[in-house]
Formats: structure tokens, C-alpha cells, sequence
């Protein structure tokens, strides 16, 4: 079907069918209150752009001042507020450490994970998210292309068929 | 009179066709008739004619300006999730996550419907992607068929994970459920229309739609005003200013809040200002239910399913029952056993629905499938007030433990006992929380089978079961909150 829609020369002609193609821009006049809406919608975006970089950037800060903090005044527990170990009903003994229970993700009792920061495989983690995300948006990306193509291509042999005629 | 209900009618009302394609049953059934001419659910004063409610909604910053703030807080939960201290006590990003933003959530489920789903950052996601690179596939059939019941397989499955993997227990398992679900997001929004995700897909979309029933807030439109209509279905498919409805969902036609999450994009788009936004009783939009889903009645018994369990595992009891199940089987393994009580857990409210529903069928003479359908609804109000009383446990219990690890965050040093309320307040609040969902529940069922039967016999044959049911789920709830409970923190 959409062979009979690709034009003789193949997908260079395609893309060049499609480059001469008039832009959404050329196609409707841009009024100002629709302009004035774009902006917005980018100020929008940058803000929600912006606040997600100053987390990046503040985070990092903000939790090695708490813990230099902690560390110089030794106040390790005072992190931790008493009441949250403290439990006012009677706490159970730790499942984990009954004999012979294997119970992985609560080792320590529930809430209370044996995990340390070592054990945690960030990088590695945050590479697989990372690697898979981009992997995803570029093949959306290119499928969004080629999916522009096709249309222009389309609406091109329509217009060509709507002169003849 | 049981011979001349044995007859169906041949053109079946949409509730009777819904549950139960196969029904063969031919004849007529005189409650069909008066069924079909029952208006639908009342309408309250429209909100929207408030000037500032009015304002708010269509202005340009709604809800953009909520949920700005609120992806910042996301930003800071999953940066502190993943990187932040290992132990739960010491995470601030535990404490946002699981001890405030957990329990509160069915609370605004219950006051504003989905109107969480409308700022949910894990949607702003979803729409900054599909602006960058978006495909917009249509929607796939197989997801519209079956989306919930994957919806109720995900959570199923999240919950046992929770127990076996530990989630909620542990920062990094709660990092990496939010790096899955930001994935699975950003898949979706990169190929799929508007939020795909979010209506299909999303595990608490599932549980919000439930619990969005029993939600005070409903935006509907005016059916003689859209009968008039001529602009091509704005309200669906937006404006050249306004995005589309995010949840695909045509308020023209839309009879429940499952599926709308206040967005407001239908008010800012409709030319003809057809859109209202009333404040009615909780639970009223069960009363009028009219095409009640098998799979949505399912998902309100798993999620008291889970209540359950979760409630069972947080008991002081639990380590007895497991030291038990090691003495009378000898089986050591603790995913062996949970997934074995998690099994039973939810299976319990589901057979026991089944069980009514066919004790019901036997009454009222519909298909035990239909009875389970509708009446797996009447179970939401309890099923919100358990979840409710559940987390209210923590929130007040820990509720301090959030601005203690957040303040320490920025350098404070407050300390203190992290409960907001004592045991006791908190078992009476949960009690009275549950006292008001049985209520609701019981309401729900009476007004359900009052709606749907005409005469005195099929209502009481139904209403008999489906009440010792409410009552036998309610009184779990009652025992398991009278024994003491464990702290997530």
C-alpha cells in the first residue's frame, strides 16, 4: 500500500518531496495570542526543566552539608529521631532472625533493611535506566521521523493527484 | 413470581449484558424496564459557575502550577531513594514517599477523586517525553481489553514484591520501583497517544479509578447543551491552545470519575461552557452504577486482598504464624511462605464475594457473574475506609518521623517521638473510619439492589449475602486493628 506512495527515486526523493514541503509555520499564519501561548508553554517547560537541575545540583549539596554536619557534632542518632525506633506498641522479634527463615529485603526486621551504600549498584543501575532511556527516545525519535516522512509523502501524491484532477 | 423472573428480557439492559456476554436467558423481566427508565446520577450545584473555581480552572496554570512543585518533590524523594542514606530510619525519601504521601493519597482520592493523576509527576514525564519524541501510536486493542486486568496483576505483584524483595522497607527497592515505573512511563509516552500509561497501564491508575467512585468531586457535562454541539469533540480531542483529554475520555458520554482526573482540559476547550463541576455525597456514584465491570469488581477484592495481608504482616502475631508454618511443614524459605499466605490472603475476599454472589443468584436469579460484577462495587467504600484506617497507622504514628528527616536534610536537628497522635486516638479514628465504611458499603449494596430490583424478594435475597459479607470483611478489619502493629519507619 504505501509503496505505491513512495515517488520514482526512492527515499531521497522522499526526503526531498518532503523538505519542499511548506512548515506548519508557512502553512498557517502565526497570530500573536498563538505565539504568545507557545512562549508560554516553553517558559513551562523550562521551569519544570529547571527545578528538576536545581534537585540535581541542590540534593547533592544539601546532603553533604547534613552529614559533614552530623559527622563533625557526632550526632549520628539525632538524625534519627528517637520515636522512630521506638516503637509504642510492642515490636515483634525479627522475622529474619529466626532460625533458618531466609528472608531476602528483610534481613533486619521490617523498615530495616542490612543493605549498605556499598551494597547499592548505582552506577550500574542508573547506566541500565540511563542506556534504555536514550534507547527508547531515539527510537521514538526515528520512528517520529520516518513517520513525518510518510505523511508528507502522503499528503504530497494527494496533492499531486488533487492537481490532476 | 420466581417463574416470571426466571425471564429475561431480549433486549437486555447494558448492566445486564455487562458481567456476562454468554447469558442465553430469554423472556422478559419487568425490573429491566424500570432499570432502563431511571434517570442517572443528580446533578448538584455547578461549582464551575463560582467565579474563582471558574478562574482557577481555566486558568493556564492549572495544574501546572501544583505540579511543578510537587516533580520537584519527586526529584528530591527519588535523588534521596537512591542515593541517600541505606537505612529506612535515616531516609528522608522513605519518610516522603511511604510514611506521607502513601496514606494521604486515598484521602485525596476520597475528597477530590483522580485528581492526583492530574499532577502525578510520573504524568508530567510522560507528556514532556511525548513532546520531545513522540510517536503517538494509538492505543493497542489488546491494552484496551485487558489494561485492568494487567493493572490487577501489576499491583498484585508489586505487593508481593514489597513482602519478598522488600520495597517499602528499603530505599533502594523504593528507588528502583520508581526507576521502573519512570521507564515503563517514558516508554509509553514516548510511542503511545496522550497518557497511555496512565489509563492503561498504571497500578495506582487502577486503584485511583476504584477509589475515584467514592470521590466527592465530579466534572460531567451537559447532555442537552452537547446534543447541540458542533466543535468535533473538543472536549476529546482538544484545541489548537488546549491538549486533548489526557485519559481518553469523551465527557459527553462519561458516567463515573474512573477515568477523569480533573485535568480541566475539557472545560478549557469546550466552546459551549457544557462542562460542570459538582460536590456530592461520597459514594453517591455508586448508587447509580450502570455498567459495572467484572474486572474493576475483581480489583476492589484484591485491594481488601492486600489490605489484609499488609495488615497481617505488620501484626505482632505474624512472627508466631511464621514460626508455625516452619514447625508444621518445615519449609525455611520466607518467599515460600509469604507467597503462599499472599495466595490465600487474596484469594479470601475474592471466593468470598463468589460465594455471595451465588447465594445471591439463587435469590435474585441473575448469573452469580453479573451478581459478582455489580456488587464487588458496593465493597469499594469498605475497601477505602480499610485502606484509610491502615495508613492513618502510620501517618499519625510516624507522621512526625517526615519533618524530622526532611528538616535534617536542610541541617535541623529536632528529635522527639515521631508519633503525631497516641495508640489509643489512632485505634478509635481507625474504627471510626471503618464504622463509616461499612456504612458506606452497606448503603452502597442497599441502593445497588434497591436500583437494580423492583420487587421486595430479589432485593432481600441479594442484599441478605452481600451484607454478611460487608459485615464478615469488616470484622477482620476490626480484629487485625485491635492487635498491635509494627512501624514502616
Amino acid at each position: 500500500m504505501t509503496r505505491q506512495l513512495v515517488p520514482a527515486g526512492g527515499r531521497s526523493a522522499l526526503r526531498a518531496v518532503a523538505a519542499a514541503l511548506p512548515t506548519a509555520r508557512q502553512l498557517h499564519h502565526d497570530p500573536p495570542t498563538i505565539r504568545a501561548l507557545r512562549w508560554r508553554r516553553r517558559v513551562h517547560q523550562a521551569a519544570v526543566c529547571a527545578s528538576f537541575g536545581a534537585i540535581a545540583v541542590i540534593g547533592p549539596l544539601v546532603l553533604t552539608s547534613s552529614q559533614e554536619a552530623s559527622a563533625a557534632t557526632l550526632v549520628s542518632t539525632a538524625a534519627v529521631p528517637a520515636g522512630l525506633g521506638a516503637h509504642d506498641s510492642p515490636s515483634p522479634s525479627s522475622p529474619g532472625g529466626m532460625p533458618g527463615m531466609d528472608m531476602p529485603g528483610m534481613d533486619d526486621g521490617y523498615g530495616k533493611t542490612a543493605s549498605s551504600a556499598q551494597d547499592r549498584p548505582l552506577a550500574p543501575v542508573l547506566g541500565v535506566f540511563g542506556g534504555g532511556t536514550s534507547a527508547v527516545l531515539v527510537a521514538a525519535g526515528l520512528l517520529r521521523r520516518r513517520d513525518r516522512v510518510a505523511r508528507a509523502a502522503r499528503e504530497a501524491a494527494r496533492a499531486a493527484v488533487m492537481s490532476r484532477t | 413470581m420466581s417463574q416470571n423472573l426466571q425471564t429475561r428480557a431480549a433486549g437486555e439492559s447494558r448492566l445486564d449484558r455487562a458481567g456476562d456476554s454468554t447469558s442465553s436467558d430469554t423472556g422478559t423481566d419487568p425490573d429491566n424496564v424500570q432499570f432502563e427508565l431511571l434517570s442517572g446520577e443528580p446533578r448538584g450545584r455547578d461549582w464551575l459557575k463560582n467565579r474563582f473555581v471558574s478562574a482557577l480552572m481555566r486558568s493556564r496554570w492549572y495544574p501546572g502550577a501544583f505540579q511543578i512543585p510537587i516533580a520537584a518533590v519527586f526529584g528530591l524523594v527519588a535523588y534521596q531513594l537512591l542515593a541517600g542514606p541505606p537505612d529506612a530510619h535515616q531516609n528522608a525519601g522513605t519518610a516522603l514517599m511511604w510514611v506521607l504521601w502513601w496514606p494521604a493519597l486515598p484521602l485525596v482520592y476520597v475528597l477530590f477523586g483522580r485528581f492526583w493523576c492530574a499532577v502525578c509527576p510520573f504524568a508530567a514525564i510522560s507528556d514532556f517525553v511525548q513532546k520531545l519524541v513522540g510517536v503517538n501510536r494509538p492505543v493497542p486493542a489488546f491494552l484496551k481489553r485487558y489494561g485492568i486486568w494487567i493493572i490487577d496483576a501489576t499491583f498484585l505483584a508489586i505487593t508481593w514484591a514489597d513482602h519478598v524483595f522488600g520495597i517499602v522497607g528499603s530505599p533502594w527497592g523504593s528507588g528502583i520501583l520508581l526507576l521502573l515505573l519512570t521507564f515503563s512511563v517514558i516508554v509509553s509516552g514516548a510511542f503511545f497517544q496522550r497518557r497511555t500509561f496512565c489509563r492503561y497501564l498504571c497500578f495506582l491508575g487502577g486503584l485511583s479509578a476504584n477509589y475515584a467512585r467514592t470521590g466527592m468531586v465530579a466534572l460531567r457535562a451537559k447532555p442537552d447543551v452537547c446534543a447541540t454541539c458542533t466543535a468535533k469533540a473538543a472536549c476529546f480531542n482538544g484545541t489548537d491552545t488546549v491538549a486533548p483529554c489526557p485519559l481518553f475520555t469523551f465527557a459527553r458520554t462519561m458516567e463515573d470519575s474512573a477515568n477523569c482526573n480533573l485535568c480541566a482540559n475539557c472545560v478549557k476547550s469546550c466552546p459551549n461552557d457544557a462542562i460542570t463541576l459538582t460536590v456530592r455525597k461520597p459514594t453517591k456514584e455508586l448508587w447509580f452504577l450502570r455498567n459495572p465491570k467484572i474486572e474493576e469488581s475483581f480489583l476492589a477484592m484484591a485491594i481488601m486482598g492486600i489490605v489484609i495481608i499488609q495488615n497481617v504482616t505488620m501484626l505482632t502475631v505474624w512472627d508466631e504464624m511464621l514460626a508455625w508454618v516452619n514447625r508444621a511443614t518445615g519449609i525455611t524459605s520466607y518467599p515460600v511462605i509469604f507467597t503462599a499466605v499472599f495466595a490465600v490472603g487474596v484469594s479470601i475476599p475474592v471466593a468470598l464475594l463468589a460465594l455471595a454472589a451465588k447465594v445471591a443468584s439463587l435469590g435474585n436469579v441473575e448469573s452469580t457473574l453479573k451478581n459478582f460484577a455489580r456488587f464487588g462495587y458496593a465493597l469499594i467504600p469498605l475497601d477505602v475506609a480499610a485502606h484509610v484506617a491502615h495508613n492513618l497507622f502510620h501517618l499519625l504514628s510516624e507522621g512526625k518521623s517526615v519533618f524530622y528527616l526532611v528538616g535534617a536534610l536542610f541541617g535541623g536537628q529536632v528529635t522527639g517521638s515521631a508519633a503525631l497522635v497516641g495508640n489509643t486516638t489512632i485505634q478509635m479514628l481507625q474504627f471510626a473510619i471503618l464504622a463509616l465504611g461499612l456504612a458506606g458499603s452497606v448503603y452502597t449494596a442497599r441502593r445497588i439492589a434497591h436500583r437494580r430490583y423492583l420487587t421486595p424478594d430479589r432485593r432481600v435475597s441479594t442484599l441478605v449475602p452481600i451484607t454478611v459479607l460487608i459485615g464478615v470483611l469488616a470484622a477482620l478489619n476490626v480484629a487485625m486493628f485491635l492487635v498491635p502493629m509494627t512501624h514502616r519507619m
